[in-house]
């Protein structure tokens, strides 16, 4: 598998890191790493150090980096802290010295390398500015000087030489005797590559226009000045050997489309495909040749431009399609074993390259690429076929586009996406590949309504094939053996499987109703399908109902399929009553407000239904629908059942849609009354904490915050908080209490913030709601609280110092308040003090060598 | 996370304290107010904590208007000409401020350290003011307002300006079938063609939008109905608009006695339907269609027919009651109606008649309903006490009396009773059969007058009250 690759150097970088701490460990008894960041499953499998670590230590200060290395962190802290360190107290050997000398020993070899460089550089040179002198004593006066700007220019290689140089030779051609021009087109055909540029351009004028293009031709295929050699080229198409076309089509290929950046947002007109698309249109077979000739080398960077140039072609010319087509389908087929390839990253580059160039062939002939896509399916590796469907995914992808949309809604296209939609179906239904699989969901996902038309032409597949998945779903599950107990991967597998089953049916019935939408037509013929409702198996009429909600959206689409939507929420079947309550659920109130109130009458009815499926898609629809006024007292009473029946029940997250519901339904009406508010309110207390303070329930949890005992509440969930996210929305709903709510509740809140006195956001926002409050004792014993929490040491001295201040700047209000305004201005002052001390030590600690 | 406010936040809570400090012994304050009062106003916009924010912008005018009483003092001790102008425009900033902080919490505090402004008339009074205020503590704000990065900035003015929101346009509908105006439920004879006039009025036209669309939406399958839909272009002259259109509306199907009435509601949307142009329908939104033959036979007697279709209407308007459930109710009542019909016409219950003996007889009445027959319980326990008939649940309690009733009202006392059982049996119908076997002494009433529906338990129970008229005078003995 390719993602082994990654998974197998992180484990390595693990490995390393491992080692570091161990060094680190031994180095002295101070010294301790520090992880930031999360734990992932390779880290949580292998017990290894692996993400961002850092070295740091007590007696110095929290500066510093973390990182992936680890060994690059302790070298650097090494540096900055350890030497000379009194407080050092060693450990054991080996340890951080071994690594410190390695990178002495590394820094000396470089520096041996760079001296060694530059002593051939020197006597390279040195020769050049020999021959130079030789020429120059048979040059006239002019062209001397001219000698002394090449030296320059050889010597320094900057812009500014360079553009001396060149602007010389066009203000005084005459310069440009032979014995010098000779001289430069020699430069230009040796080894030597710091001419190029200039040279060129001095040329350009030259008699000697065939020796001149030669030149432009081994600039590119060196690979140098690409982009005035390339136009050089373009200027002089006459002089053009056919013999040199095919080496220097690289060249060509990466002016026209260079490889994207890492970085920036990647540009169509980052290339210049002109001078390409001439020579091809003049040379094809050459540039063809070339071509081919470059596909079949494994540098992954050759093969990436090479692929982008093709598909540049194909866009332009039918013409390249046929030789281009199953050479693209082959390597994208065959990637891993074509290409040399060290990260999964640079293979999923290149996929995605010939994926776009087999796009644009698709476009063209989509017939005839499919066929070619197929029959390199047919001998594919699992990943070679999730990267063949991965070309239809990038097919769909396109209509997603803002720059693309328009190509794709033109009706001359509509075949080849429609021939792509058949495929993907086709897939689906007949692929147990898990990457293939998954290509399919992401074609499908959130299909664009662009794509309309060409659904609509592939309905019928859709829809069939939707069928046969279901049928595939319905298949029992053979019975697990008694023997052996199943294995929990192969349990997974199968889960997912099934999972996988259930999206793609879900998907290809979105996508068909999508067609629906295109247009009258569309429309008839999915209701033709509807009509034969009773032919087709229970779960898959309840399928279709679930994705109905988009032909809701308009009246037609509403007339035509509102009485099967009804049909199945009064329904026998269970899986139907569920999967129109979750259609309802996306169609909005007001949207709801134009179906007829038997449609409301039965979704209430639902709330009393006693399967579990079904109350509780109701509770879901409800959640997100507004009903008629009339019918609030027997939703509240069905929903106090449902209350009174999962209270005690595993299922909390259902019992809280059931709460808030029922909350929800006095939406515009006042504060919750307290009586009802404190049943309810009791019932909250009851869940845990963990449930509660996922996102989403700040709302409607504010509508309790007028009863008595929410306060309790709240301040106990902040000190039961296990994630962040828990505490950040526990503080959230703390921030909220309203004014006066807090002072009486001093010692929860302080054992609130006793589970984490460090935390500055905790500690800031009882401070902040404690002097709101005015309890400015209790506001002044949570900033002592989270100041005694630091220790007095070198790292943790700027944070203790923040923690003080705002100690200080509760005592100064609470002296105020006290009439103590001589000792306050006292403390006003210090506290002045220590912010300048603070601030340089901020600045210093910032002062860090990164490199 | 939030972030934590600037050091740089108390440094003019402290500077402010210093300067009120020095007026209050007296002294010219030893930084200009005014400023302050810029840098506490720029701090309180830049906290997280409302009370702190409003706390710190309140402090600030109080600032302001000091400032003006410190300029009041030296201007009267300097004899400046009209030095009483610092000491009115102080007063009006203390009124303006109170109109924004009179009813403020946070500020609580501070007006009440102001009070002495409203009764300053020496400038001695300057340093007690000062004083005040500098005892009065602040909330501490330690999180600032969350800002924006400059890049979201920047993104956010390139971004194309977000189109108006749009108007919701309101279309009032009003519906007339054959000449006459729709009825709540609107009775239209099956397999014939109906007139089906529409009036719209349309509050407002967008002005991108051909055509306002009105199509009928229903639950019912197309073939069972033929409702038009309606197309208006768009009218000239200013709005509101008032258009008329006829179609023809025909039901395909008769409904039997027992089906519920078709449903239609219309839906309008402008065309063409891209972006977002919401319409809300209100008027007769809902057009209710009954296509069952009002002329048929329910329990042979016309009058009696009339109102069982009545009740039929109004049990069917309750929300989340079961259709089965008012189905049974009117089987029952069907035959009971039929019995109570009998009893006038045949003066079938003569003499004097005791509960039990009532009981046997409407029993066997029942049974004798090939759609009843065995679903007929009898003497079926229900909260703590014994019902005495029931069909599928649904309670089916009778009375014999000998006291003259001649309105449903007079049986209020047994209603009670009756719901008791319906509300242990979680149903929300009820039939209550009270057989008057009273000697009569006048003509008996038409017995659609003794056929009436009660509601109880806050409207969740409905209890159809049937009496029985038994013991009828013979019609020659009234003439003597």
């Amino acid at each position: 598998m390719n993602q082994d690759r990654d998974i197998e150097r992180t484990i390595r970088d693990g490995e390393l890191n491992q080692e570091a701490k161990r060094l680190i460990h031994n180095w002295c008894r101070h010294a301790r790493v520090e992880k930031f960041g999360g734990t992932g499953f390779i880290e949580m499998e292998t017990g290894l150090p692996i993400g961002p670590h850092a070295m740091v230590c007590d007696f110095s200060p929290p500066s510093g980096m973390a990182t992936w290395l680890l060994e690059e962190s302790a070298v650097r802290f090494h540096d900055t802290h350890c030497v000379n360190c009194p407080h050092r107290v060693p450990v054991a050997l080996p340890n951080l010295a071994m690594l410190v000398a390695q990178r002495d020993a590394d820094r000396q070899d470089a520096q041996t390398c760079a001296q060694e460089a530059e002593r051939a550089k020197q006597a390279a040179l040195q020769a050049r500015a020999g021959v130079r002198a030789e020429l120059r004593t048979s040059l006239p006066v002019l062209a001397k000087t001219f000698m002394d700007d090449l030296d320059r220019l050889d010597a320094e290689r900057d812009e500014q030489s360079a553009t001396r140089v060149v602007e010389s030779a066009r203000l005084a051609p005459e310069i440009l005797v032979p014995a010098l021009a000779e001289y430069l087109f020699s430069v230009l055909e040796g080894d030597d590559h710091w001419l190029e540029a200039a040279g060129l351009t001095i040329l350009a004028d030259t008699s000697n226009q065939p020796r001149l293009v030669r030149c432009a031709m081994k600039c590119l295929r060196q690979g140098y000045a690409l982009d005035l050699a390339a136009a050089t080229l373009m200027q002089r198409l006459d002089y053009i050997d056919a013999a040199n076309v095919p080496e220097a089509v690289i060249g060509l290929a990466y002016v026209a489309t260079p490889p994207r950046s890492e970085f920036g947002h990647p540009h169509r007109d980052d290339g210049d495909p002109s001078p390409l698309i001439q020579v091809a249109n003049r040379f094809p077979e050459p540039v063809e040749r070339g071509l081919l000739a470059l596909l079949t080398q494994r540098d992954q960077l050759r093969v990436g431009v090479t692929a982008r140039a093709m598909g540049l072609l194909i866009t332009r010319s039918e013409r390249w399609i046929r030789p281009f087509l199953r050479p693209l389908a082959g390597h994208l087929s065959r990637l891993n074993f074509l290409v040399e390839i060290e990260r999964d990253s640079e293979l999923r580059k290149i996929a995605h390259d010939l994926q776009v160039a087999l796009a644009g062939a698709f476009l063209a002939a989509p017939d005839l690429t499919d066929e070619e896509l197929m029959r390199q399916f047919e001998s594919a590796s699992d990943e070679g076929e999730g990267r063949v469907a991965g070309v239809y995914e990038h097919m769909l992808r396109l209509a997603h586009r803002d720059r693309d949309a328009l190509l794709v809604v033109e009706p001359a296209y509509t075949h080849a996406f429609a021939v792509v939609i058949r495929r993907l179906a086709a897939l689906s239904a007949t692929s147990v590949n898990s990457k293939v699989t998954q290509q399919v969901l992401s074609a499908f996902r959130h299909p664009s309504a662009a794509l309309a038309p060409a659904a609509k032409a592939a309905m019928d597949v859709l829809l069939g094939t939707a069928a046969v998945l279901d049928s595939k779903l319905q298949v029992p599950e053979p019975d697990p053996s008694v023997l052996t107990p199943p294995h929990p991967l192969a349990e997974m597998e199968k889960a997912n499987r099934r999972s996988s089953l259930w999206y793609l049916r879900a998907a290809l019935l979105e996508l068909a109703i999508h067609g629906a939408l295109a247009d009258a037509e569309g429309l008839s013929r999915f209701e033709a399908f509807l009509s034969q409702r009773g032919l087709l198996s229970d779960s898959f009429e309840a399928a279709i109902i679930r994705e109905i909600a988009p032909l809701l959206e308009t009246s037609a689409g509403l007339k035509a399929t509102l009485p099967y939507l009804y049909g199945a929420l009064v329904g026998a079947t269970v899986g139907g009553r569920p999967a129109a309550a979750d259609a309802l659920k996306d169609i909005g109130s007001q949207r709801f407000a134009d179906l007829p109130d038997l449609v409301a009458d039965s979704l209430v009815l639902m709330l009393m239904d006693p399967y579990v499926a079904v109350h509780k898609s109701a509770v879901q629809a409800l959640g997100r629908l507004r009903l008629p006024a009339h019918f609030n007292r027997l939703v509240a009473a069905a929903l106090d059942n449902l209350i009174v029946a999962y209270r005690r029940d595993s299922d909390s997250e259902f019992l809280l849609e059931c709460i808030e519901a029922k909350v929800s339904m006095r939406r515009g009406e006042g504060p919750l009354p307290e009586a009802q508010g404190q049943v309810l309110l009791s019932l909250v207390a009851e869940l845990e904490p963990s449930v509660l303070l996922r996102s989403g329930h700040r709302y409607f949890l504010r509508q309790f915050q007028h009863l008595d005992g929410w306060a309790v509440l709240v301040l106990g969930w902040v000190g039961h908080c296990r994630e962040d996210y828990e505490l950040d929305h526990a503080l959230e709903l703390a921030s909220d209490l309203p004014l006066g709510a807090c002072a009486p509740h001093v010692p929860a809140i302080l054992e609130a913030v006793a589970t984490d006195p460090t935390n500055t956001h905790l500690c800031g926002t009882f401070v902040e709601l404690l002097s709101r409050d005015r309890a400015w004792l209790g506001a002044m014993q949570v900033a002592a609280l989270h100041m005694a929490a630091f220790p007095d040491t070198v790292r943790e001295r700027s944070r203790r110092l923040q923690a003080q201040q705002l100690e200080r700047r509760i005592r100064f209000e609470y002296l105020i308040g006290e009439g103590q305004l001589e000792e306050a201005l006292a403390l006003g002052q210090a506290w002045m003090q220590t912010d300048d001390e603070l601030i340089q030590l901020l600045n210093s600690d910032e002062k860090f060598p990164f490199f | 996370m939030k972030n934590s406010l600037s050091s740089d936040s108390l440094q003019p809570r402290l500077q402010t304290v210093e300067a009120l400090a020095a007026i209050a012994q007296g002294q010219w304050p030893p930084h200009d107010l005014k400023a302050l009062a810029v840098a506490l106003d720029s701090v309180s916009a830049a906290l997280s904590s409302s009370a702190a924010a409003t706390a710190y912008n309140a402090f600030g005018g109080i600032v302001r208007i000091v400032d003006m009483l410190a300029h009041w003092r030296r201007a009267v001790l300097d004899a400046q000409p009209d030095a009483d102008r610092y000491l009115r425009s102080a007063r009006e900033r203390h009124r303006l401020w109170l109109d924004d902080y009179g009813h403020s919490d946070a500020a609580a505090d501070l007006r009440a350290a102001a009070e002495g402004l409203v009764t300053l008339e020496s400038t001695d009074q300057v340093a007690d003011i000062a004083r005040a205020l500098t005892s009065v503590p602040l909330p501490i704000g330690i999180f600032a307002q969350p800002v924006k990065p400059d890049w979201a900035v920047k993104a956010d003015l390139a971004a194309p300006k977000e189109e108006p929101q749009v108007d919701l346009t309101v279309a009032f509908l009003k519906f007339q079938f054959d000449g006459k105006p729709a009825a709540e439920v609107h009775q239209l004879s099956a397999r014939e063609v109906h007139d089906l006039e529409i009036e719209v009025r349309v509050s407002r036209w967008p002005q991108d939008k051909r055509e306002l669309r009105l199509t009928p939406i229903s639950v019912e399958p197309k073939s069972t109905y033929d409702f038009p839909s309606f197309q208006f272009e768009m009218p000239e002259g200013e709005a509101p608009y008032t258009m008329r259109q006829s179609g023809r509306a025909a039901l395909l199907l008769p409904q039997g006695m027992h089906a519920r009435p078709f449903e239609f509601k219309y839906t309008a949307e402008f065309i063409p339907e891209r972006g977002d142009q919401p319409v809300a329908v209100v008027g007769h939104r809902t057009l209710i269609v009954d296509g069952a033959d009002a002329t048929l036979q329910i329990c042979g007697y016309p009058g009696l027919d009339q109102a069982l279709f009545a009740l039929r209407e109004e049990l069917r308007r309750r929300p989340g009651v079961p259709q089965a459930e008012t189905a049974d109710a009117l089987l029952v009542l069907a035959a009971l109606c039929n019995l109570a019909g009998r009893a006038v016409q045949d003066a079938e219950f003569k003499g004097r008649w005791n509960e039990a003996t009532f009981q046997r007889h409407v029993r066997a009445e029942l049974r004798r309903h090939p759609l009843i027959g065995a679903d007929l319980d009898e003497h079926a326990h229900a909260a703590g006490g014994i019902t005495d008939l029931s069909l599928r649940g649904m309670p089916i309690e009778l009375k014999a009396i000998d006291t003259l009733i001649s309105s449903v009202d007079q049986c209020e006392l047994f209603l009670a009773q009756t719901t008791s059982y319906a509300v242990a049996k979680s149903k929300r119908t009820a039939i209550l059969c009270v057989l008057d076997s009273s000697e009569k002494k006048t003509a008996p009433v038409p017995p659609e007058a003794l056929l009436d529906i009660r509601t109880q338990a806050q409207g969740a129970v409905s209890i159809c009250v049937l009496i029985i008229q038994g013991h009828l005078a013979r019609p020659s003995a009234l003439s003597r």
